[in-house]
């Protein structure tokens, strides 16, 4: 996109410059009705129906039209209006509409705005008003009329042909007369070849589009569900797709990361326009070259297409593999921060496992102790009471205490070594 | 009038850009579905801590072709007690009426905000209907006792 002021001799196509200034071109219809009549007396362009590419400031917006302000002029009272607007408030009430004080006669109480406010006014940058037509240039205020009027080859045009007393876009001049009727491949409707190319991108039933406001997409005839169920429709009226709602979009994508950017803007490029827009709808549309085969061709070749259809489908893919990316690193995460606590949790089990443990055999080896002590006790009372027997039998039940004491401390040794598994 | 249409498409586009909270306004649509633009329907939330809080109270604003050197009409449907809201629903606000305050410098959210504000603080210097207004005179507890109701018939989602 050029920036303002550029010298647009580059864009005049040789044949039409001397027509040109003959020509009349139709002002766009702000919400985008069809059915406009051209209005033929009107300038080039209705400075009011503009839009503006950033917002104006509130001291250069006409208190009456509110939209900045067309051919300024000021009252003695210091109030600045569009002439225009002036005059026809004027008509209906003689006072000064903002403070009410009487103006008597405009004439002699009016005076065209300081060249100040004029050239403020002329800096505003506004979009070329055949943007719908797909003209995207931003250019100043001032230089916009001259653009649409001269240069812009969206502008429309009377139909070159002598009997035929349509409009058609400047760009298809040299085509003769397109205004004869042909079917769309995709949905059948009868069109009139000037506008076939309109009709598959803006309106064509069959097509699919993407949705302004989520940015999903979706055929077209299926617009009404898709506003029920779109998450970011207004309560209000859907279908007033005002140029302000597009406008927010544009906004929406400035503010958007740098892995969104080039699929918004591949579309945007004028050259990319057809490629991209094929791409998009390619289940309906299985070649280009075969669906439009004797339109000039908005690529220059077939390679030219496969290679833009291919980079588009590179940097899907890039920014398929980064999302990728992105998932598994956040999953991993995750495994990680709940892995995390459940071994925090099994280190604390073991070691109270271990306390457990302990207690269990000092209470274990205690009862042990205990009756041992009792039973080594009863022995030696045995062998004390009978020392008249012999001694083999003395040894022998002295050797059975003894064995009786160490089984249940062989237990324990067992214990120890084999700890009971919880 | 060109310049009447004009206006009303940058009024919709600044409030669709902002407006206050709690009120919403949009054109009307005709038979066949396409906007009128002269003719917006709105809602008026009843400004809070005050006896109007919680109501939101539908409002049609048509607009002269001689908008915006004229004033739109405001027409509170149905027909609102208040001492300034005539008996057919019109609101009877000076900024509204051409002799006095209105200048074509008033914007849609001025004259929402203005009636928000016209319903807690009757003006009773312009009564337009005889109900409210002598309530409001001579019986401030059962007035206020109505405006509740009407508060209560009017909540959103009643």
């Amino acid at each position: 996109m050029p920036p303002p002021n550029t010298p647009e001799e580059g864009l005049v196509s040789a044949p039409t410059t001397t027509a040109t200034l003959a020509l009349r071109p139709i002002t766009r219809d702000l919400e985008m009705t069809a059915a406009s009549p051209p209005t033929a007396a009107i300038p080039a362009v209705d400075l009011r129906a503009l839009e503006y590419e950033s917002n104006v400031d509130e001291n250069l917006i006409c208190p009456i039209c509110r939209v900045a302000l067309v051919a300024p002029v000021i009252t003695n009272c210091d109030h600045v209006f569009c002439q225009k607007c002036l005059v026809q408030a004027h008509t209906l009430n003689p006072v000064c509409p903002v403070d009410r004080q009487p103006l008597l006669k405009l004439s002699s109480e009016t005076r065209s705005a300081p060249k100040l406010v004029t050239n403020q006014l002329d800096n505003l940058t506004v979009r070329c008003p055949n943007r719908m037509r797909g003209c995207d240039l931003v250019v100043a205020r001032s230089l916009v009329e001259n653009h649409v009027s001269r240069y812009c080859d969206k502008t429309l045009v009377p139909c070159p042909h002598p009997s035929c007393d349509k409009t058609i876009a400047r760009k298809d001049m040299a085509k003769g007369c397109l205004h004869y009727e042909v079917s769309c491949e995709f949905c059948e409707q009868a069109v009139q070849k000037a506008d076939l190319e309109t009709h598959q991108d803006m309106e064509c039933l069959n097509r699919k589009k993407d949705c302004e406001l989520c940015g999903a997409e979706f055929v077209r005839s299926k617009q009404e569900e898709h506003t029920k169920e779109c998450p970011e429709v207004e309560g209000g009226r859907p279908g007033g797709r005002a140029i302000g709602r597009a406008a927010r979009r544009d906004d929406d994508a400035e503010g958007e990361g740098p892995a969104e950017r080039p699929a918004h803007q591949v579309p945007r490029e004028p050259g990319l326009l057809r490629p991209a827009a094929a791409a998009e709808n390619l289940s309906n549309m299985p070649l280009p070259a075969a669906a439009t085969p004797q339109e000039t061709a908005p690529y220059e070749s077939r390679d030219q297409y496969f290679l833009s259809l291919f980079e588009t489908m590179e940097s899907k893919v890039e920014r398929l593999s980064s999302a990728l990316t992105e998932v598994e690193g956040r999953h991993s995460m995750m495994l990680f921060n709940e892995t995390m606590p459940i071994k925090d949790q099994l280190t604390e089990i073991r070691s109270t496992l271990g306390v457990l443990g302990m207690h269990v055999r000092w209470l274990m080896n205690f009862r042990l102790q205990e009756r041992g002590r009792v039973l080594g006790s009863g022995g030696g009372a045995g062998g004390a009471n009978s020392p008249s027997l012999t001694g083999a039998a003395g040894q022998e039940t002295g050797g059975g205490g003894g064995s009786d004491s160490n089984l249940p401390r062989r237990l324990s040794e067992n214990m120890r070594e084999h700890p009971p598994r919880l | 009038m060109a310049l009447c249409q004009m206006r009303l498409q940058e009024e919709r586009k600044q409030w669709r850009k902002d407006h206050p909270f709690g009120f919403w306004a949009r054109p009307l649509k005709n038979k066949d579905g396409v906007m009128d633009l002269k003719v917006w329907e709105c809602g008026i939330p009843g400004k809070d801590k005050t006896l109007w809080e919680g109501g939101l109270f539908k409002m049609t604003m048509t607009f002269p072709e001689e908008y915006p050197t004229k004033p739109p009409k405001c027409k509170f449907i149905p027909p609102l007690f208040h001492p300034n809201v005539y008996p057919s629903g019109t609101v009877c606000l000076s900024i509204l009426n051409e002799e006095e305050g209105w200048k074509p410098a008033i914007t849609v959210k001025q004259i929402a905000l203005g009636v928000q504000d016209l319903l807690d603080n009757p003006n009773p210097e312009s009564p337009a209907q005889a109900e409210a207004y002598n309530l409001f005179k001579k019986d401030r507890v059962e007035y206020e006792r109505r405006v509740r109701r009407v508060v209560k018939e009017n909540a959103p989602g009643s």
